[in-house]
């Protein structure tokens, strides 16, 4: 859904799987928002404090630093932590992830993705 | 010539010398012992020599020829003196001057004496007793005289002297009083000689002499006689003692009493031998007395005893006669105790039948003289359905009833009766309507006293009974027997209070010992038993014996004569006495194979539970392999799902504004992610089809430099990292024959595995080197190694390290490069360090 009234949406995408990362960046600008795709959570880490975002979506399973070590990277930076995260992630969590993920993440997005209903998901999550 | 020789000497030993050489001389000898004596021959007897001792006692040789030459009538006898010692020149000159003729001295011998006897007598040959020879002068005679006066003092002297040193002394005048004691007067009387002198010698007189004995001495003294006695003296204690007593008269010319010279010898000793002698000889008469008494007493007994005997003789008379009466009482009672006596034998006789009767053996005896008759006990009617009178009648008795086939044991019997006397037998008897018996015969033969055969004794037994049972246990034994021998069970029977146990042939047929049957309970159990059970049995015998049981069954190993162990199975029962087991019997059964065959089977249940859990382990392990291949899978398919769902989204919606290009692109991309999806589920088929085994190799030659730059060049392009793959070799144009297909899909997995695990790293080297039958292929990354606990499943299907959680892979690709080589006969080794890197060395067959 376009929300042309206001400055659009800025969403920080992580996601090492390059063919998914550069499709869903393309498809979600085309949806009107504005999309940092990031190929590693280091590379996000060091683009973050320079823009605001209204939303970060992660992988979980990256090569480096994976989805859990960055999201209490981002509890750590005051700043940061307020941004609503999303988590979009293949495999299924176990208790314990989800223990670790609680209070922290705004919601889940499963892989593979229903492309129709993301863009209603995500604005609800930025709203 | 008859010769008359006097010989004077005192001296019996010289004399008897002179003697016997005078007489072989034929001359006559005369000897007397002193010159009192002498001088009485003379006077009587006509002598032709005088031989006489110089110094006989007394007065000595010298006055003795002093009378001879004095006396007209004597004084040519020649005289021939000897002595003992040279004479003194005084007695030499006295002896010549007396006209001596002749000295000898003593000792001399024989032969020297009569020579010198002789050439005297041939010197007074000429002499005649007629004429007398004056051989002295009348002036010489006072000095003579002077001289014999003098020798005579001298000779009276030293007689005095010896005199009053050896005898008790005393001289009185004529009434009996003292005048004079010598010191063994008063030493003996025990009076001082102030008491004896003046006092009367009666003073001694003990009283022990009769008033005749003093009479007989005055008489004897006042002729002038010496009168010599014993006399017993009192001495002033009152002690008495003997003494030998001269009593020696002094007179007067006119031949009154002066005095009286009393000489005496101690003999009380003697006198106390003499006395305690006769007190002996008065004793011996007494008991000779006593004796005589004695004797006499001894017969008067003897006498009496005789009496006795006498009026006893009279009374077995009689006696005897009262035995003949009552002799004769007897007989005529005898008769009427006979006649008791056969009555009471009866009685006996019917008592002895009756307990034969009740018996069932048969007593008898055979006549062999003919004259007597032949005996059975009634018991024979019932033992033989014969009476004893038909039996007897019979010469054979009952002996052509025994079976023929005993017969030559009968025989036999009847020749070692005659020897031994005594004989036992036994033999089967068949009378006709009774059935055949077994009898036990004992017979004796009893002689007569010279010798001869005179009867037969014996008894019949009936031991059919006993033979049965004999028999029924020979049986039962023998069935024992075959029985044991059928089951093959080695039987023992311990006798515990002995300490024995006594086995059957099992020992030898089960475990092949010699079959000695009584071993030690020690050799049994502690030598045989296998060490592992011993204690297990003892214990349990030992329980077995406490609690009382009468079973005990267990098994274990017994040592076989060859050195294996038997299983043995043994059951035993016990026999107590009261509390105490006394014997154990037990069969060991053989049970080895059993064993063995239990063991097999134990063995057999274990492998095949082990095969079991095996599988179980496997179907396990392909339950978790299998979730976890959901589990990858569904994850490892999703993202590119995604990718497609995306893409599909994007085209969908967006395609007017989208340029041609990237509508291209966008497709591509989604046969990009299929392609990807298809190349995994291959990978899942390679594994299940590896896995049964269901790839079938298709071989073809491949050229090896070509293939590996190739594929090289292949995963760089496609790979989206900016890893750099370099490749040195030295296979030239070489080639090997392989799977193209599989090996294509092991080089792929390695260099995949290298990028994925090397995300930071810039390059992944291959190295490829040819030996003399194989290739290896190395591949190594720089990444970020493997922990070293995890190399051991590395190779197992979907199993990933836990140190790639955050790298994308099914845990499929070392899987593949395994199952692929094992294939091609090749092998694969990991060298790697965890945060280093990782080699892995494939080794290839130059032909698979």
């Amino acid at each position: 859904m376009k929300n042309e009234a206001q400055a659009p949406a800025r969403i920080c995408l992580v996601e090492d799987t390059k063919d998914l990362l550069e499709n869903l960046a393309t498809y979600l600008r085309l949806e009107g928002f504005d999309v940092l795709p990031c190929e590693n959570a280091e590379t996000a880490l060091a683009m973050l404090p320079q823009v605001k975002f209204d939303l970060i979506i992660t992988d979980l399973w990256m090569p480096g630093m994976n989805g859990f070590e960055f999201i209490d990277a981002l509890h750590q930076d005051a700043a940061l932590a307020k941004i609503p995260i999303v988590v979009f992630s293949a495999a299924p969590l176990s208790a314990g992830d989800r223990a670790r993920l609680s209070g922290r993440v705004v919601g889940y997005l499963n892989k593979p993705v229903e492309i129709d209903c993301i863009v209603e998901i995500l604005n609800g999550f930025i709203n | 010539m008859a010769i008359k020789i006097l010989i004077v000497d005192d001296n019996p030993a010289l004399a008897d010398l002179i003697y016997g050489e005078m007489a072989a001389e034929g001359i006559e000898v005369s000897l007397t012992f002193g010159e009192e004596t002498a001088l009485q021959v003379l006077e009587t007897e006509k002598v032709d020599m005088i031989i006489s001792d110089l110094l006989t006692p007394n007065i000595g040789g010298l006055m003795l020829v002093y009378k001879i030459r004095t006396n007209v009538r004597l004084e040519c006898i020649p005289v021939v003196v000897y002595t003992v010692s040279d004479p003194s020149p005084e007695d030499a000159f006295f002896a010549r001057s007396m006209g001596v003729d002749c000295y000898i001295r003593k000792p001399d011998t024989g032969r020297e004496i009569m020579r010198s006897i002789r050439a005297v007598l041939k010197a007074n040959a000429g002499r005649s007793a007629a004429k007398p020879v004056v051989f002295y002068d009348p002036s010489k005679t006072r000095e003579i005289g002077k001289h014999l006066v003098e020798r005579l003092d001298k000779s009276l002297g030293d007689f005095q002297k010896a005199v009053e040193q050896s005898s008790i002394v005393s001289r009185t005048d004529k009434d009996g009083t003292i005048v004079y004691v010598n010191k063994n007067f008063i030493d003996v009387s025990g009076y001082s000689r102030e008491e004896l002198i003046g006092g009367n010698h009666r003073m001694l007189n003990s009283g022990f002499h009769p008033r005749s004995f003093w009479a007989d001495m005055w008489a004897t003294i006042l002729r002038g006689d010496y009168w010599r006695a014993e006399v017993k003296d009192r001495a002033k204690d009152g002690r008495y003692y003997w003494v030998d007593t001269f009593v020696i008269p002094s007179l007067d010319a006119d031949g009154r009493l002066t005095g009286i010279l009393s000489i005496r010898h101690d003999i009380t000793r003697r006198k106390q031998a003499e006395l305690l002698l006769e007190r002996n000889v008065a004793e011996l008469e007494d008991i000779r007395q006593h004796l005589e008494q004695k004797v006499e007493a001894r017969t008067a007994d003897l006498a009496r005893v005789n009496e006795e005997l006498r009026r006893s003789n009279e009374r077995l008379t009689r006696a005897n006669e009262a035995l003949a009466a009552a002799n004769e009482k007897i007989l005529l009672a005898s008769g009427l105790i006979q006649r008791q006596s056969e009555t009471i034998l009866k009685q006996k006789d019917e008592q002895l039948n009756r307990i034969l009767e009740s018996t069932n053996e048969v007593v008898w005896s055979y006549d062999l003289t003919g004259a007597g008759a032949h005996y059975f006990s009634r018991s024979a009617q019932r033992f033989f359905g014969k009476s004893a009178d038909e039996l007897s009648s019979t010469k054979l008795f009952w002996k052509d009833f025994i079976l023929p086939e005993c017969h030559l044991g009968v025989q036999e019997r009847n020749r070692k009766l005659e020897t031994k006397g005594y004989v036992e037998c036994t033999y089967r008897l068949a009378i006709p309507g009774m059935e055949v018996r077994w009898i036990f015969d004992r017979t004796r033969l009893i002689r007569s006293a010279d010798g001869a055969p005179e009867r037969l004794e014996g008894m019949l037994s009936d031991i059919t009974r006993f033979k049965n049972i004999e028999a029924e246990l020979r049986e039962s034994n023998d069935r024992y027997t075959a029985a044991s021998r059928a089951t093959n069970d080695a039987i023992w029977d311990w006798d515990i209070e002995r300490d024995e146990q006594v086995w059957n042939h099992g020992i030898q047929t089960l475990f092949g010992y010699p079959d000695t049957r009584v071993r030690q309970v020690q050799e049994w159990r502690e030598a045989k038993v296998h060490p592992d059970d011993i204690q297990r049995i003892t214990t349990e015998l030992h329980d077995a014996f406490i609690s009382k049981r009468k079973n005990w069954m267990s098994g274990y190993r017994y040592l076989c004569s060859d050195s294996t162990y038997k299983h043995v199975l043994d059951r035993a029962y016990i026999i107590y006495k009261g509390e105490k087991p006394v014997r154990v019997i037990g069969a060991m059964q053989d049970v080895t194979e059993v064993v063995q065959y239990r063991q097999k089977l134990e063995t057999m249940v274990e492998q095949r539970t082990h095969e079991l859990n095996e599988a179980l382990k496997a179907e396990k392990e392909m339950v978790e392999i299998k979730s976890r291949f959901v589990s990858i899978v569904s994850h490892e398919f999703r993202t590119p799902l995604s990718t497609i769902s995306v893409v599909c989204g994007l085209l969908r919606k967006h395609h007017d504004q989208l340029p041609a290009q990237t509508i291209h692109e966008k497709l591509q991309n989604i046969d990009k992610q299929v392609q990807l999806m298809t190349y995994m589920l291959d990978d899942v088929l390679l594994v299940e089809r590896a896995s049964s085994a269901k790839i079938k190799l298709q071989p073809k030659e491949i050229v090896l430099s070509d293939f590996l730059e190739n594929i090289c060049l292949e995963i760089e392009n496609s790979q989206e990292t900016r890893h750099l793959i370099r490749v040195s070799h030295d296979f030239g144009r070489s080639t090997i024959m392989s799977d193209e297909k599989l090996l294509r899909s092991v080089l792929i997995n390695l260099l995949t595995n290298a990028i994925k695990f090397s995300p930071k790293a810039r390059y992944v080297d291959v190295l490829g080197s040819r030996h003399a039958s194989n290739i290896v292929l190395r591949v190594k990354d720089y990444g970020i190694g493997i922990p070293p606990e995890d190399v051991k499943n590395l190779f197992e299907p979907f199993f990933r390290g836990r140190n790639v959680s955050a790298i994308q892979g099914t845990g499929l690709g070392l899987s593949i490069i395994k199952k692929s080589l094992d294939f091609l006969k090749g092998s694969i080794a990991i060298n790697s360090v965890l945060g280093e890197g990782t080699e892995m060395i494939a080794t290839l067959p130059l032909s698979a």
